[in-house]
């Protein structure tokens, strides 16, 4: 009779972490086919062709890269067999950021760039610091970073321009800065992604329903969601009422746009909650959505470049270890102490965002208007 | 407040599917060729007083000899004669110790019962028959009873914990179904004794069959009371049953929340030992999970081994099995079946070798959020890891309650709480040592 001396307790939950990111991926495949649909009806065939074969592509070279990575390891096992490299690739997960760097491309990204992408998406932001679990950056936020950094120009005036480029890369990048051509005639059409833009990012209302499920699936954590939320909603309706002369929307509606446009939404739901690079304690959560809120409009309104989401995650990426330094100790320690201070402090980040509108002439026309040329377009 | 700190409990699955297993069967009763007494006291490992010596005949009930620090009697469970002494693995210590061995005579005759003491007795009577019958915490500490009743002031409930939140454990059920007249009587004598206001019986929400059997408590007596816990781990903690029922919490000990805990077996048996003057010599346990056959509730006499039981019972179904004296969740598993059943042992859980595929810590943070004890396992685990006891020092692993929720909740089945425990350990020893160096300055 043998005897099992493995430490207690020796019934588990059911819950896996491969079953979170099995479900993780049903989330994100539903905004892939929700945008395969969009660009097939609403633009050309060859969009919506490019639309599947972007992720496709992506998410092979991205497991193939970590596939390379694992082999040096892999043939010093004993007993090494290709269906153990292939479970090695299953529990790695490489091929849910490259689902996720694929939605944040836009569809008129070259396949060789994509390529490329995948290896710093893996390669070096992922496997380099250890694999699953080790990554002190969000690889796929870098992924996105590099392509912005090296191929902006292609983004943006690419072959298929029209449906080809974000919302915010031409905010900014190109020094017009118009929201109008890809907005449409109402503002529902940004809140129901009724636009070109990155793969994934424009379905700004699907995207939330399916962070609301996957919360409750308690797949990610929605205090980072919300609290990342509320920040930047709260700082756009502080510009917004300080804008009021200059904007023709109500202070609310431009709030809405702010949200809805860009990648703020997929940001909150599928990046800035990636479990590995946030914080473990609860308060340590809202500290991380807050500050990666205040960062993201701070680049938006203040900046120079666009990707205000993407950049914001990468800094509380970095700021992850400290956060979870100051809430050492147990969580309900000081616990009211540790509230008053995490409020104050989102207190201070919205009073800091009033200046962002204290003076005017710096938010350009261009950047505050997004609406107001929208509307004038849809007249109503 | 969850939202900032932990929600502190978890409904397990399928709990209900592991106590079905033993739920309404028959109890079986079993009585062993040999019984097998430590002689040891199970709490420091010191040896206890013996009264009795080998060749000695003994009947149920035979004192055979005293624990050193609290002259609680340790009884021989069944009649016949002290054949040897032998060396027998033991459950608390971990290690092999001196054991008596008891041949059965099949003459099942018992020790005269102690005097019968009514509710009118005095309160030194009450405590003295505490000890005298050798009542000890039957929740799993075995912390003497009479310890809680010696200060009393101020105490105004009286918690029954019967949740028994552990999965697989049934006893506390088929205890509560059988044993009402002792409960009813156990829990308006601790009144008598405490001098408490009500007395609450405390089990999980869901049980219909003991909602219809404890329906008339209060008409019985106004002063006692049913609360039903939700069927939540680890309800049945001390601390977590304080703050559900009555909202109060506390730094140390209960008292300081104006309640005493007890545990239902305790009260039971407290009842039996005024009522009928009967000492601690069976007991009802829960042999149970998918690693055995026909998994049951058995009687017993204490001090039987583990081995017996299970062959008793059919045997194992699997080669390799986990064992533990205790529910699955916060048991120690053990590498032998040769240990004794003690007088708080509440089961034995026998599973299937466990095989999990642990990945890399994903940070999620569910055990945090899920700590009973506010504490931040997986904090803990890192610094543990990279062997930064500062940082461990900060993370307060000490008040670590050793449930085994956060290894129960980890998505990639990582071991949290076997890193939870060793930082406790380091870290406790540290905790010592500083306290020392601080009353050696002064």
């Amino acid at each position: 009779m043998k005897f099992a001396l493995n430490p207690n307790p020796y019934v588990r939950s059911k819950r896996s972490t491969f079953k979170i990111m099995m479900e993780l991926l049903i989330g994100l495949v539903v905004v892939w086919l929700s945008s395969i649909i969009y660009y097939f009806v609403k633009s050309s065939p060859k969009d919506g062709f490019f639309a599947i074969l972007n992720v496709v592509i992506t998410v092979l070279s991205c497991s193939l890269f970590e596939i390379i990575y694992f082999i040096p390891s892999w043939k010093k096992e004993a007993g090494h067999n290709f269906k153990s490299l292939i479970n090695k690739e299953l529990n790695s997960f490489g091929y849910i950021s490259g689902l996720i760097l694929a939605l944040l491309m836009p569809v008129g990204t070259m396949w060789w760039q994509l390529i490329i992408t995948s290896f710093v998406t893996v390669f070096i932001s992922k496997m380099l610091f250890g694999g699953f679990g080790y990554n002190i950056f969000n690889p796929a936020i870098v992924g996105r970073i590099f392509a912005t950094i090296c191929f902006s120009s292609s983004f943006s005036y690419g072959a298929t321009v029209n449906a080809g480029s974000t919302i915010l890369t031409n905010w900014s990048a190109a020094s017009s800065g118009q929201f109008n051509p890809y907005i449409g005639t109402s503002g529902w059409n940004v809140v129901f992604g009724n636009y070109a833009g990155a793969l994934g990012e424009t379905f700004t209302l699907l995207i939330f329903i399916i962070g609301i499920v996957l919360a409750l699936r308690k797949v990610i954590d929605l205090r980072i969601t919300l609290s990342y939320l509320i920040m930047c909603s709260l700082t756009a309706l502080i510009v917004g009422l300080m804008n009021m002369k200059t904007i023709t929307y109500d202070p609310i509606k431009f709030m809405v746009l702010q949200v809805s446009t860009g990648g703020i939404m997929f940001g909150a739901v599928f990046c800035l909650t990636d479990p590995v690079t946030s914080p473990t304690s609860p308060l340590g959560k809202i500290v991380f959505g807050a500050l990666a809120g205040f960062i993201t409009m701070l680049i938006r309104f203040k900046g120079s470049s666009p990707e205000g989401v993407a950049y914001s995650i990468l800094a509380v990426n970095m700021l992850t270890p400290l956060i979870d330094n100051i809430f050492k100790g147990t969580t309900n320690d000081k616990i009211k102490v540790k509230l008053i201070a995490v409020s104050a402090l989102s207190l201070s980040l919205l009073l800091v965002s009033l200046s962002y509108s204290t003076k005017p002439s710096t938010i350009s026309n261009e950047k505050v208007c997004i609406t107001c040329v929208s509307d004038e377009k849809g007249g109503n | 407040m969850s939202i900032f700190t932990s929600i502190r409990h978890k409904h397990l699955q399928d709990i209900h599917k592991t106590k079905e297993l033993t739920y309404g069967k028959e109890v079986l009763v079993f009585n062993p060729k040999e019984i097998f007494i430590p002689l040891v006291d199970p709490v420091n490992a010191k040896p206890i007083k013996l009264e009795k010596s080998i060749g000695d005949d003994v009947k149920e009930g035979t004192i055979i000899g005293y624990r050193e620090d609290n002259m609680i009697p340790v009884f021989a469970t069944i009649s016949g004669k002290i054949v040897r002494e032998e060396l027998v693995y033991h459950v608390n210590i971990g290690r092999n110790v001196k054991h008596f061995v008891i041949q059965n005579d099949e003459k099942y005759e018992h020790e005269d019962f102690l005097p019968i003491l009514d509710e009118n007795a005095s309160k030194d009577e009450m405590l003295k028959r505490m000890v005298d019958a050798a009542i000890l915490g039957h929740g799993g500490a075995g912390f003497p009873m009479f310890i809680k009743y010696r200060k009393t002031d101020g105490i105004d409930t009286i918690l029954v914990n019967a949740v028994e939140c552990e999965p697989y454990l049934s006893d506390d059920h088929h205890s509560l179904l059988v044993n009402k007249k002792y409960v009813v009587k156990g829990m308006e004598l601790l009144l008598k004794l405490s001098g408490a206001k009500e007395a609450i019986l405390c089990y999980k929400v869901g049980n219909e069959d003991v909602d219809k059997v404890y329906k008339d408590l209060s008409d019985l007596n106004p002063n006692l009371k049913v609360y039903k816990v939700k069927n939540v781990y680890p309800s049945g903690w001390e601390r977590h049953l304080v703050k559900e029922v009555l909202k109060r919490e506390y730094n140390r000990l209960p008292s300081e929340a104006h309640a005493i805990v007890n545990n239902l077996e305790s009260v039971v048996r407290f009842a039996k030992a005024m009522m009928e003057g009967r000492v601690i010599t069976r007991k009802t346990v829960t042999i149970s999970g998918e690693g055995i056959n026909n998994p049951s509730n058995v009687e017993l006499p204490i001090y039987t081994k583990a081995s017996d039981v299970i062959a008793f019972l059919g045997g194992y179904k699997f080669d390799e099995v986990s064992l533990s004296y205790g529910g699955p969740m916060c048991s120690r598993g053990v590498n032998s079946d040769q240990g004794v059943f003690l007088s708080y042992t509440s089961g034995l859980t026998i599973l299937p070798r466990l095989k999990v595929n642990t990945l890399p810590c994903l940070r999620c943070g569910a055990c945090t959020s899920h700590c009973p004890s506010y504490l931040q396992p997986v904090e803990i685990k890192i610094a543990y890891q990279a062997k930064n006891n500062d940082r461990m020092m900060a993370l307060k692993p000490w008040l670590c309650i050793g449930c085994g929720l956060c290894s129960y909740i980890c998505p990639s089945k990582i071991d949290v709480n076997d890193f939870v425990k060793k930082a406790k350990l380091i870290t406790s020893m540290k905790l010592k040592q500083m306290e020392a160096n601080k009353g050696g300055k002064k």
